[in-house]
């Protein structure tokens, strides 16, 4: 998993890329890396999984902590570009009730501002 | 050389605690409230004393009810004027009003007819109750209560003073007992008031000296009028339970005043020394009991109410009168009590009474309190004179003696405490409900709307879909297990696998995976988990399944990865007391993550304490840390205890420590919630942060959990001790490391009183003062200031008040040392 990130406004768009999975684990893990930006005063935080090929349980974990982190700080985080057949699985696990899940990454920026 | 505007200013802040730009807006309202009163207080002079004068102490009953009756009438034309014109013009246009009918008062006076005093009477009492209720209002239009409860001994002394000076001016001039040209004067302090409501509200239409929260509501549409009206504003206050608290209190301290009223005035016309003087008595002793309550005010009102809050500075005028009553119950016929009974009526319900009663409406909605102000402040209050009366009529036709009204007198007192204390309490829900949480923790919002056992079986399912069939059915055969094989889940994995085979979703799916199992589609599935289970205890098939397994655990290789995997699997599906159970020791230290992960889960199934250690240990790892938790979680809270003493091992690693505190944090019950509490006070400073957050997601997730508050308080001092110090140390040296500390600290603050308190109020106030407008975090200030015990608030008040730099800097430094101090 590689991370890289871009910003607009004050909203980090955190582009990554490859699979999000236990037997890939990098330095840091997503949720670790998602605590350093909240560290940072980061609150609204965009996952570009425009390019994420697989996510297994445990990457659905790290998504899911990432997710409490920010939000228990009152920040937002929400995801965009998720490929057809991991929303499929989140739709059927019910994650899409908890995770924002945008098509557009305009319109998941503007998702934020209109908070 | 300090100018003169410096001066006044530190002439004001000697007063209350003035913020810089308050000084305009307070010297207006003393003044807005100074001139009403004064006028007001000639024209009561006179409406007594010609009263008396004309018709007697005995007709006063009568001139009670007429009030009560016409100042329904007054409540409907406000309330229509106020919807067609607005409040500011109202107030213009009612000063002119009773600037004119002053005056035609002061001609009609000189015809000396008798009946006449009766209608000065009550139109003296709708001058009261209309102009102090529109002063009141425009209080509560400028203020949040954290303002009004700092500048209400200020400005509310103002009313006060202009009852001092109008009282004074009518003792001094009175040239005869009912001295009507007195009136001329009371016109002046009307017409100076008009430019004083101008500068304080603007030019009617413009608003342009209100804050933006405060501009008072414009003219309703056309034809709004018609429905503002008496009954409407009945209803608001019937439909309200907190109105109805506010207005069955202010009925009975109206009734008791009506009572005490009497026996004053009884008591005094038959003072024999005071025979010919009732006019310069009244104006004098008016303007003495007035000192009194000006001291009162200014001095104490607000340091009282901010001291003490409003809940016991509302007792304190009921509890004062019982003590006077008792002794005029003893001695019915004493001039000097019956004067200490006026006189503690009158100085306290001016001043700290009505400033509680005052900030009582603050929190209510714009719309709601408007209506019922003017139907409590105008109706209800004459209403209750009238109500008082009627009471005191059928009383007297007993001919009960002083003595017994003094008792009846303090019975209602009693009834009327008990609703102070009851409307203090609502004030809080009221206030409670000004402010809106901004956020939930998002692990509650995750707990209640997912399953996380089932994303990880559908994740790991759908995994396995392509890595071997073996496994893949097992996972399947467990989520039917759990009736979690949904329609949806099988057809997600139909379309997976005929993708694969490039039959349907084209390059959806695109690596190889598994059909869905016959099984799977059989209507009945009961009888195929019967089937299964019962081949799964099969005694036989256990024994060979388990030389099967033997042997694939002589050959610890990648090649047999799978079937390890599937091995670990397989045992999770079995009874815990299967045979095969006795290779999950060495399946768990297996070094493949999948195959540990798969028999930490299979170990966790069996609920035996034996795995317990090694799983703790696969927290160590990242990898295996989130499978591990849960599988721990799979025990519940039995091995509360035995995660506790790795967490208390200060020799054990500080990353398994506080991913045991997250496992305690996740279990949510009460020992989970007891073993962390017990570590409060000695955990390492690198999870102290984590210990008190996984404490509050145990609390939001339940607060029925409690906490020991003596430690927690502990606790809570030794973070305040913290933020001081860094408070300090950002203040030397400034950098956002320390700026990051602070925030932390003040969240773990808040995270703890959580703990002594509703977690959800808490946050509540947390997330307001945090994000919230200066508006909302005032009302947080005041939600905090009606919930926490005073050593809380002391302790906490320094750091969240919203003070001056200095101020903030003098105090923390204080508090500082007492908690230093505290400490040694």
């Amino acid at each position: 998993m590689v991370i890289s990130t871009r910003e607009k406004n004050d909203i980090l768009i955190v582009d990554v890329e490859g699979e999000i999975r236990r037997s890939d684990i990098t330095d840091v893990t997503l949720h670790q890396w998602i605590k350093q930006q909240l560290e940072r005063g980061k609150r609204k935080i965009l996952l570009n999984f425009e390019k994420v090929d697989f996510i297994d349980s445990f990457g659905v974990g790290e998504i899911l902590a990432s997710y409490i982190s920010t939000h228990n700080l009152g920040g937002k985080l929400k995801l965009v570009k998720i490929s057809k057949k991991i929303f499929l699985i989140f739709q059927v696990t019910m994650l899409t009730k908890v995770l924002e899940i945008f098509d557009d990454e305009q319109v998941a920026l503007e998702s934020f501002f209109r908070e | 050389m300090t100018s003169g505007p410096g001066r006044f200013r530190r002439l004001l802040a000697s007063v209350v605690e003035l913020k810089p730009g308050e000084e305009k807006i307070v010297t207006l309202l003393f003044l807005y409230f100074f001139l009403i009163t004064a006028s007001y207080s000639i024209i009561k002079s006179l409406r007594v004393a010609s009263y008396l004068d004309y018709l007697g102490a005995d007709k006063l009953p009568l001139a009670y009810l007429l009030t009560a009756v016409l100042i329904g009438f007054v409540v409907t034309l406000h309330s229509r004027v106020q919807a067609r014109i607005g409040r500011v013009n109202l107030i213009i246009f009612s000063l002119a009003f009773f600037i004119l009918s002053t005056l035609l008062f002061w001609f009609l006076f000189s015809f000396d007819w008798t009946w006449l005093s009766l209608a000065y009477y009550v139109w003296a009492n709708i001058f009261l109750a209309v102009l102090i209720t529109q002063f009141w209002i425009v209080v509560n239009d400028l203020f949040n209560p954290r303002e009004a409860k700092r500048l209400v001994g200020l400005f509310g002394s103002g009313g006060i003073l202009g009852g001092i000076f109008g009282g004074e001016t009518t003792g001094l001039l009175a040239r005869s007992n009912v001295d009507f040209s007195l009136l001329l004067i009371a016109t002046g302090f009307l017409i100076v008031c008009i430019p004083v409501v101008y500068l304080l509200l603007g030019r009617p239409g413009t608003n342009q000296s209100l804050p933006p929260r405060v501009q008072p509501a414009s003219p309703g549409p056309a034809g709004a009028a018609g429905t503002v009206g008496f009954r409407d504003c009945l209803k608001t206050v019937r439909g309200n339970h907190y109105l109805r608290l506010i207005a069955a209190g202010i009925t009975i301290s109206l009734v008791v005043s009506t009572f005490i009223d009497w026996q004053f005035n009884k008591v005094v016309e038959g003072a024999a020394s005071l025979e010919n003087k009732l006019t310069s008595f009244y104006g004098h002793f008016n303007a003495g009991l007035l000192i009194l309550a000006f001291v009162i005010q200014i001095f104490l009102t607000s340091r009282f109410i901010q001291r003490f809050g409003l809940r016991l500075s509302f007792q304190i005028y009921p509890v004062v009168l019982v003590g006077v009553l008792t002794g005029l119950a003893i001695l019915p016929t004493s001039l000097l009590l019956a004067l200490s009974l006026k006189g503690t009526d009158k100085s306290l319900s001016y001043s700290l009474n009505q400033s509680v009663q005052e900030l009582l409406y603050i929190p209510i909605s714009p719309d709601i309190k408007y209506k019922a102000k003017v139907f409590i402040d105008m109706f209800l209050n004459r209403f209750a004179k009238g109500l008082g009366a009627i009471l005191l009529l059928a009383l007297l036709s007993f001919r009960p003696g002083l003595r017994l009204i003094s008792l009846v007198t303090i019975f209602l007192i009693l009834g009327w405490a008990t609703l102070n204390l009851l409307v203090t309490r609502e004030y809080t829900l009221v206030v409670k409900k000004k402010l809106k949480k901004k956020w939930e923790r998002a692990d509650k919002v995750v707990t209640q709307q997912v399953d996380l056992d089932y994303i990880k079986s559908v994740f790991d399912a759908l995994e396995n879909q392509n890595r071997s069939q073996e496994l893949f059915v097992m996972d399947l055969f467990d989520l039917l297990r759990q009736d979690k094989f949904s329609p949806e889940l099988k057809r997600l994995i139909v379309a997976r696998s005929e993708a694969a085979s490039g039959t349907s979703l084209g390059a959806l799916f695109e690596e190889e995976a598994a059909p869905l199992p016959d099984w799977a589609w059989t209507p009945s599935q009961e009888s195929f988990k019967k089937e299964v289970t019962e081949v799964l205890a099969d005694r036989s098939y256990q024994e060979l399944v388990k030389n099967y397994i033997n042997q694939v655990l002589t050959k610890k290789g990648p090649e047999t990865e799978v079937a390890r995997m599937e091995a670990a699997r397989l045992i999770g599906l079995m009874s815990p007391d299967s045979p095969l159970a006795e290779e999950l020791g060495e399946l768990l230290e297996d070094d493949s993550g999948e195959v540990s992960r798969l028999a930490m889960d299979s170990a966790s199934k069996t609920k035996d304490r034996e795995y317990v250690h090694a799983i703790i240990r696969k927290l160590q790892e990242v990898s295996t840390r989130e499978d591990a938790a849960r599988s721990l979680l799979n025990y519940g809270s039995k091995i509360a205890g035995t995660l506790s003493d790795y967490l208390g091992d200060e020799t054990e690693d500080l990353e398994l420590r506080q991913a045991i505190i997250s496992v305690l944090s996740r279990l949510a019950s009460q020992e989970a919630a007891d073993f962390l509490a017990m570590e409060l006070l000695r955990i390492p400073p690198e999870l102290n942060n984590e210990l008190i957050d996984a404490l509050d997601r145990i609390r939001s997730l339940n607060p029925e959990i409690s906490l020991p508050s003596e430690t927690v308080r502990l606790k809570l001092a030794s973070e305040v001790r913290k933020y001081c110090q860094n408070f300090l140390k950002a203040r030397g040296e400034p950098g956002p490391d320390l700026e990051k500390q602070l925030a932390d600290s003040l969240t773990s603050i808040f995270q703890l009183l959580g703990f002594i308190y509703h977690p959800d109020d808490i946050s509540r106030a947390y997330q307001n003062l945090k994000a919230g407008t200066k508006e909302s975090a005032a009302y947080a200030l005041e939600l905090l200031e009606t919930l926490l015990v005073k050593a809380d608030r002391d302790l906490l008040w320094p750091l969240l008040e919203d003070l001056t730099p200095s101020d903030r800097l003098k105090r923390i430094q204080v508090l500082l040392a007492e908690l230093n101090k505290d400490q040694t």
